[in-house]
């Protein structure tokens, strides 16, 4: 189908872009676009992420898409990162950890020292895995509740408690953890950013078992100590710069939904194509043929929000709070076009996509989890209230 | 828990009576004391019921409860069962899956249309919980349109020779028993079409490989593959030609599979019921918030708007067989019912509604797969359209 293979509004995409968009999309079909490339990728499902094949996207200088090149990056903006994680999701190339180490990425570059920049936008760019661990269990969508503690001593800090939902930090070398340095001021204050290794003593990653397969984690922290260098950005002021990069986060998982809504669609399309009943291709019947337009026209609407707020984010165009609303405006239309396409689609496939043979399945799995992430649709609901004025 | 489950359909004419009641009791202890125990054991290892378990619902007499009482059955009417089958499903589908077949599914072809000295022979067993009768119809190019069905049914002197493959069928290689939809005559369409009783250990009779589904882990679901499979032809339950007939046995396995989707529903609302007053965000229970109240109201709208409909077609059932467009109508809201309540029930757990450990996932997963099965929503759909215009619609056109 036309529409889904070509540029997102050709008005947006540069020649470059489109270029990387096209770079992408052959390297999926070349590395993973069968299902048998994919099967040994990912040890038939079990793995979401494939460290060889990321290094070999790291090697073509993708791994650092959006950062800046005396980081060894390739400097691009948003729209880039868009375009990756869009056709990432699309090419259905297993390279999970990308997304979290983006969400870094983006947090090294507007708090990190220059020496953590050396260091951590360096790594990222080479392809090292970076998570970021907000959620806890009493704080999923109220982030005031944190009680992850860190404590000051000698010159650091000891950690204590528990985090949760922290996607692929069993593939990172370390992860961005979001503590408690302080009860003062309001449950916002107090928070600080620090980098903590996977390998210190008192760290535990402790895999959740979930229905998309191996992204989440929980993280135990016991007397885990962390260098003073360690801490990213001013200790109290982690909130805020974890709201720094939520505009990001969501224009990401945005793109990531557009792919996947993508993915689907022609998964989909591939299908009711082939499959006869009645003596014709099933998606030939209305019953069908009209819910799958009206797919296509939500995708398109998707891919529209996406690339117009991630354009807007990074030419700056537009009040903060007009770019908060836009993303999470963004966020809920594309989760929920995904959600809905796959769960669609796998109705329509029947047997066929009910069966772990196929990836439709695949898709209704991954799908639900994104209305969940990165701030639940309800949140981002709350966040467009708020820039209405609409908040009590 | 300060959930109430809405079970007093006072005024509506489906009470349940005082033995319904009590079956809906019983059943229910059994799934929690039982069942539950194992329920994550028997997902992770694909298991189906053990065949101890399976004799304790024949001890109970839900295996054969909607049977006739000569051949050891309850003889009871079909909403009996579908308490029986609602309660157990609630917890797991292994344990509601020898009741759905038993009570409302190919077993009750053979109670219908079977012959005197088939029903003596066929149907004590499977009351005993000794056999369970699983079903072959979807062929790789017959699905929705089953009456496509290529397999062959030879009648050769005393015996009848199958020949062909079948697809998706549930309980393939676990049942001890299967009726084959099967082609007995040359005429085309559903003129031609019969259906033999196969035992599992019939030479010739072989399985494909276990399919892996995305839900539905305690149903084996496999091909079966005919290569001249003879069975006498004492076997044949339906002729040639009594294809349309079936659509009455058709509509109780459809709320059988209904009555699969409610659990699901009432089961996810139940747990999303208890964690939305659990569970704390910004200073208060999360069902303070008006969205987690809406969300609430609409699972339980549609859960209790899924059980008129089957509680209505069965009623009027009684102890025969549903109107075919009460039932159709059943499945067809119930089937999505399933589906969009237990992905609501998974929003409203968030993560934890996500994760293996919670069990939401696990219903939505197999929420899925009752709206595959059976004839699908979107073939209700047409049959919907045609019964309630006394018209026919050709797909082929």
């Amino acid at each position: 189908m036309t529409t889904t293979t070509d540029a997102p509004q050709g008005m947006i995409f540069t020649d470059e872009q489109q270029a990387f968009a096209d770079a992408i999309r052959d390297f999926a079909n070349r590395e993973c676009g069968t299902r048998e490339q994919r099967a040994k990728l990912t040890d038939h499902g079990r793995e979401l992420h494939n460290q060889t094949l990321y290094n070999k996207v790291a090697e073509l200088g993708w791994a650092g898409v959006s950062i800046p090149e005396e980081y060894g990056g390739s400097g691009g903006g948003l729209v880039e990162q868009c375009i990756f994680h869009h056709e990432v999701f699309r090419g259905m190339i297993p390279i999970w950890g990308a997304g979290p180490s983006h969400t870094v990425a983006g947090c090294y570059k507007r708090f990190g020292s220059e020496q953590q920049k050396q260091e951590t936008l360096s790594a990222i760019s080479n392809g090292h895995v970076i998570a970021i661990s907000i959620s806890e269990p009493e704080a999923g969508s109220d982030v005031g509740k944190i009680s992850c503690r860190a404590e000051a001593r000698d010159d650091g800090y000891v950690l204590n408690g528990q985090k949760t939902w922290c996607s692929s930090a069993h593939l990172a070398d370390s992860f961005l953890v979001l503590a408690r340095t302080s009860r003062e001021g309001s449950p916002h204050d107090g928070l600080t950013m620090l980098e903590v290794a996977a390998d210190l003593p008192g760290v535990e990653v402790r895999p959740i078992d979930t229905m998309g397969g191996k992204e989440v984690n929980d993280i135990f922290l016991t007397d885990v100590f962390v260098p003073a260098e360690k801490v990213v950005g001013a200790v109290g002021n982690g909130w805020r710069q974890v709201m720094a990069g939520l505009n990001g986060e969501r224009v990401v998982a945005a793109a990531q939904g557009v792919g996947m809504a993508e993915r689907t669609l022609e998964d989909l399309l591939a299908y009711v194509k082939e499959r006869k009943q009645f003596g014709k291709a099933i998606g030939t019947f209305q019953a069908l043929s009209h819910r799958i337009a009206s797919i296509a026209i939500e995708i398109e609407c998707s891919r529209l929000i996406t690339y117009d707020v991630a354009a807007r984010v990074d030419a700056g165009r537009g009040t903060p709070q007009e770019l908060a609303r836009l993303t999470s405006m963004a966020k809920v239309k594309v989760t929920e076009t995904a959600k809905h396409a796959a769960l669609e689609g796998m109705q329509m496939m029947g047997g066929y996509g009910y069966a772990t043979e196929y990836d439709m399945e695949r898709h209704v799995r991954l799908a639900l989890a994104p209305p969940i992430y990165a701030g639940t649709n309800e949140i981002q609901r709350e966040i467009i209230v708020g820039t209405l004025g609409l908040r009590g | 828990m300060s959930a109430t489950e809405i079970t007093s359909t006072e005024g509506s004419g489906f009470d349940l009576n005082d033995e319904q009641l009590q079956l809906k009791e019983v059943a229910a202890r059994l799934a929690r004391d039982r069942h539950l125990p194992h329920v994550h054991e028997w997902e992770r290892d694909r298991e189906s019921l053990p065949d101890e378990d399976r004799t304790q619902l024949a001890e109970l007499g839900f295996l054969g409860i909607c049977l006739p009482e000569e051949y050891g059955g309850g003889g009871r009417p079909l909403l009996d069962a579908l308490v029986v089958i609602e309660e157990l499903a609630k917890v797991s589908m292994q344990g509601a899956w020898p009741v759905f077949e038993g009570a409302t599914g190919p077993a009750r072809v053979v109670h219908l249309f079977g012959t005197e000295e088939q029903k003596q022979r066929l149907l004590p067993p499977v009351v005993r919980g000794e056999k369970t009768i699983a079903v072959a119809i979807s062929e790789p190019d017959a699905g929705s349109a089953a009456t496509d069905a290529t397999v062959k049914a030879k009648i050769v002197g005393d015996e009848v020779v199958l020949n062909g493959a079948k697809r998706w069928c549930s309980g393939a290689g676990h049942a001890e028993q299967y009726l084959v939809y099967a082609r007995l005559g040359e005429e085309l369409g559903a003129a031609g079409i019969g259906a033999v009783l196969v035992d599992k250990e019939t030479p010739g009779l072989t399985f494909g490989e276990r399919e892996n589904l995305m839900g539905w882990r305690g149903v084996h679901s496999a091909d079966m593959f005919f290569d001249d499979v003879r069975v006498p032809v004492e076997n044949i339950i339906i002729e040639k030609g009594g294809f349309k007939r079936l659509f009455t046995a058709f509509s109780i396995e459809r709320l059988g599979n209904s009555t699969n989707s409610l659990a699901l529903g009432q089961a996810a609302l139940d747990k999303t019921a208890a964690y939305v007053q659990e569970r704390k965000q910004f200073g208060k229970e999360i069902i303070e918030f008006q969205t987690i109240q809406a969300a609430l109201a609409d699972m339980v709208v549609q859960v209790e708007a899924a059980r008129m409909l089957i509680y209505r077609a069965a009623v009027h059932a009684g102890t025969g067989t549903p109107v075919p467009i009460e039932a159709s109508v059943a499945k067809c809201f119930a089937n999505e019912m399933a589906k969009r309540v237990t992905d609501t029930a998974i929003q409203l757990l968030g993560g934890y509604g996500y994760s293996a450990e919670y069990d939401v996932e696990r219903m939505h997963r197999d929420s899925h797969g009752w709206a595959i099965a059976g004839g699908t929503p979107t073939m209700q759909r047409v049959r919907i359209a045609s019964e309630y215009l006394g018209r026919r619609f050709d797909q082929r056109r």
